[in-house]
C-alpha cells in the first residue's frame, strides 16, 4: 500500500479556463480548487465535455490556465516536466519506429539526463528491461509497436510512463482504446503497480467501474461549466471485487451522483 | 511480389520478340531499325572498350552528388520552416515560385553564368530535387501527431533531440516518397542536361554518349544507351527505394 501523507501536495487553486468556439465562449473549467496528497490515487470521473481532460493537460503543464495556480509542495508550477508524465490513450504514443525496449530506453535517458545522472548504455538496457518486466512483456522487447495489440502497445507505454520515474503520474484515459476483457487486466496491473510503488496517479476517466476499482478518491465532475460536484472517498480493500456487494454500492451512489 | 517479376519477364519476353521479328520482317531499313542482337552487340562492345562504363560512372556520381546536396539542403530548410513562421513564409514562397519550373527552361541562363560542364549539370539536379523534397518533408513534419509535441514536451527534449528522436523518423515516409519523387525528377533532368552541356574530354554522361550516337548515325548504340538508362531506373526504383522502405518505414509498420 502506498503512503499517503496527510498534508497536501498537489494544490489547484481557482483554475479556469474557457474556449473560443463558432457559438462563442465555452467555459471548460470554472473554479477548480483541488487538493492532492502524496502518493494517492485519484480519479476525476465525469461526463464527456466536463473539462477533465483539460485540467489534466493544464496539470501536466501542456495548456496555461486562464486564471488560478498549480503549487507543488508550495512552489508555483508553470511548465510540464518529467515529474509529471502523461500516460495518453492513443496508442501512437508509442514510437512506431522504435523497438518496445528502445521505447521505455528513450524515458530512462530523459530521466537520466534530467536528473544529471550518467548511464552506460548496459544500465540503461537494465533498467528498462526492469520497467518491461513490471508490466510482464520482458519477452517482446525486440517487437515494434505495430506488432503489439491494443492492450499490449499500453502496457510499454505505461513501462516508459514508469522509466521516467517521475513523482507523478497523469493518466487521460488510457484503457479506453482496449477490448473490456483486456481494460479489466491493466486495471489489476496498474492497481497491484500502484500498491508496490510510490507514485502520486491522477487518472481521468468516464467509465465509474474503472474509477472504483482504482482510486482512493474520486473527484466528481459536471459539464458546462466543467465543475467539481463532489469528492468522494473510496476505501475499499483491495484486492477489490468487481462483484462485491460495497464495489456496486459505491458504483450505483456515484452513478446518481453523475445523473442528478 | 515474385508474380509481379514473373509477369514482366514474360511480358518483355514478349515484346522483345515484337521487336525482332518487326526487324526481320524488313519492314524497316535496319539503319533505323536494327534487331536487338545488334543492339546487343553494340551494348557489348561499349561495356567491353569502357566507354559506356565511363559515361554511366560519371552520369551516377553527379546524380548521386546532386541527391545527397539537395536532400541536406532540403532537410536544413524544412527544419527552419518547421521552427520558424518566418522563415516558413520564405521558404513556402521560393518553393511556390520555383516548384513548377521545369529544370531545362533553365538551362540556357546556367550555361550564360555557369558555363556547361559538371558545376552546370549539378545546378539543374539540385533544382529538380530540392523543392520537391522540401515540400514533402514540410508536409511530413506539419503532420506528425500532436501528441509526438507534447511527449517531447513531458520529457523535455531540447530542439534537437526532438528533430532527431522523433521529428524526422515521424515524418520518415514522407521523406522517402519525396526521394522517390526526387530520384525520378533527377534522373530526367540529369539526361537532358547530359545532352545539352555536352562533354568535357569526352566525359558527358549517358545523355551525352546517346546524343553522340546520334551524331554518327549509329542506333544500335542510341538503344544500348537507352537500355542501361531503363536498367538503371528499374533497378533504383524497385531494388534500391524497395530496400529502404523495407528496412525503414514497413519494418516500422508505417507503410502496409
Amino acid at each position: 500500500m502506498g503512503h499517503v501523507k496527510m498534508s497536501s501536495y498537489l494544490e489547484l487553486k481557482n483554475i479556469a479556463k474557457s474556449f473560443n468556439t463558432e457559438k462563442g465562449k465555452k467555459i471548460a473549467l470554472k473554479d477548480i480548487n483541488l487538493q492532492i496528497k502524496k502518493n494517492e490515487f485519484l480519479t476525476i470521473l465525469g461526463p464527456s465535455g466536463c473539462g477533465k481532460s483539460t485540467l489534466l493537460k493544464i496539470i501536466a503543464g501542456f495548456i496555461k490556465s486562464e486564471k488560478g495556480k498549480l503549487l507543488k509542495n508550495e512552489q508555483l508550477i508553470e511548465d510540464s516536466g518529467l515529474d509529471r508524465i502523461m500516460l495518453f490513450q492513443e496508442f501512437e504514443q508509442l514510437f512506431s519506429w522504435q523497438t518496445v525496449i528502445d521505447n521505455i530506453s528513450f524515458a530512462v535517458k530523459a530521466s537520466a539526463k534530467n536528473k544529471n545522472i550518467k548511464l552506460t548504455k548496459r544500465q540503461i538496457k537494465e533498467k528498462s528491461l526492469k520497467y518491461l518486466n513490471e508490466v510482464k512483456l520482458k519477452s517482446y522487447q525486440d517487437y515494434y509497436p505495430h506488432q503489439l495489440s491494443g492492450g499490449m502497445k499500453q502496457r510499454v507505454a505505461l513501462a516508459r510512463t514508469l522509466a521516467a520515474e517521475g513523482e507523478i503520474m497523469l493518466m487521460d484515459e488510457p484503457f479506453g482504446s482496449v477490448d473490456s476483457q483486456t481494460r479489466q487486466e491493466l486495471q489489476q496491473l496498474l492497481a497491484q503497480l500502484w500498491q508496490e510503488e510510490d507514485k502520486t496517479i491522477i487518472f481521468v476517466t468516464h467509465d465509474i467501474r474503472e474509477a472504483v476499482f482504482l482510486s482512493e478518491r474520486i473527484v466528481l465532475m459536471k459539464n458546462e461549466p466543467g465543475e467539481i460536484i463532489e469528492l468522494v472517498d473510496n476505501k475499499l480493500p483491495h484486492p477489490r471485487k468487481r462483484s462485491s456487494r460495497e464495489f456496486n454500492q459505491l458504483f450505483e451512489q456515484l452513478q446518481t451522483r453523475l445523473q442528478n | 511480389m515474385e508474380n509481379k517479376y514473373r509477369q514482366r519477364l514474360v511480358w518483355v519476353t514478349v515484346l522483345a520478340l515484337f521487336w525482332q521479328l518487326t526487324a526481320w520482317s524488313g519492314l524497316f531499313s535496319d539503319l533505323i531499325f536494327p534487331g536487338l542482337d545488334q543492339i546487343f552487340l553494340a551494348l557489348l562492345k561499349s561495356l567491353k572498350d569502357g566507354t559506356l562504363v565511363k559515361q554511366i560512372a560519371f552520369s551516377l556520381s553527379i546524380i548521386i552528388q546532386g541527391l545527397i546536396i539537395a536532400a541536406a539542403a532540403a532537410l536544413i530548410l524544412a527544419l527552419t520552416a518547421y521552427f520558424s513562421k518566418y522563415a516558413d513564409g520564405l521558404i513556402d514562397t521560393l518553393t511556390a515560385l520555383a516548384h513548377p519550373l521545369p529544370g531545362i527552361a533553365l538551362m540556357p541562363l546556367i550555361l550564360i553564368w555557369f558555363g556547361s560542364g559538371k558545376t552546370a549539370i549539378l545546378i539543374v539536379i539540385i533544382h529538380s530535387v530540392l523543392w520537391p523534397l522540401i515540400l514533402n518533408l514540410s508536409t511530413g513534419f506539419n503532420s506528425i501527431p500532436d501528441i509526438y509535441t507534447l511527449i517531447a514536451k513531458n520529457y523535455r527534449l531540447n530542439k534537437l533531440e526532438f528533430m532527431f528522436k522523433i521529428l524526422i523518423p515521424a515524418s520518415f515516409p514522407y521523406f522517402i516518397s519525396g526521394l522517390k519523387i526526387a530520384w525520378a525528377r533527377s534522373w530526367r533532368a540529369l539526361i537532358s542536361a547530359e545532352m545539352l552541356f555536352g562533354a568535357i574530354n569526352s566525359l558527358g554522361g549517358l545523355g551525352w554518349y546517346i546524343f553522340q550516337k546520334r551524331v554518327f548515325f549509329d542506333l544500335p548504340g542510341v538503344f544500348a544507351g537507352i537500355i542501361v538508362i531503363i536498367f538503371i531506373g528499374v533497378t533504383v526504383e524497385d531494388f534500391i527505394f524497395k530496400k529502404l522502405e523495407t528496412n525503414t518505414v514497413r519494418k516500422w509498420g508505417m507503410l502496409k
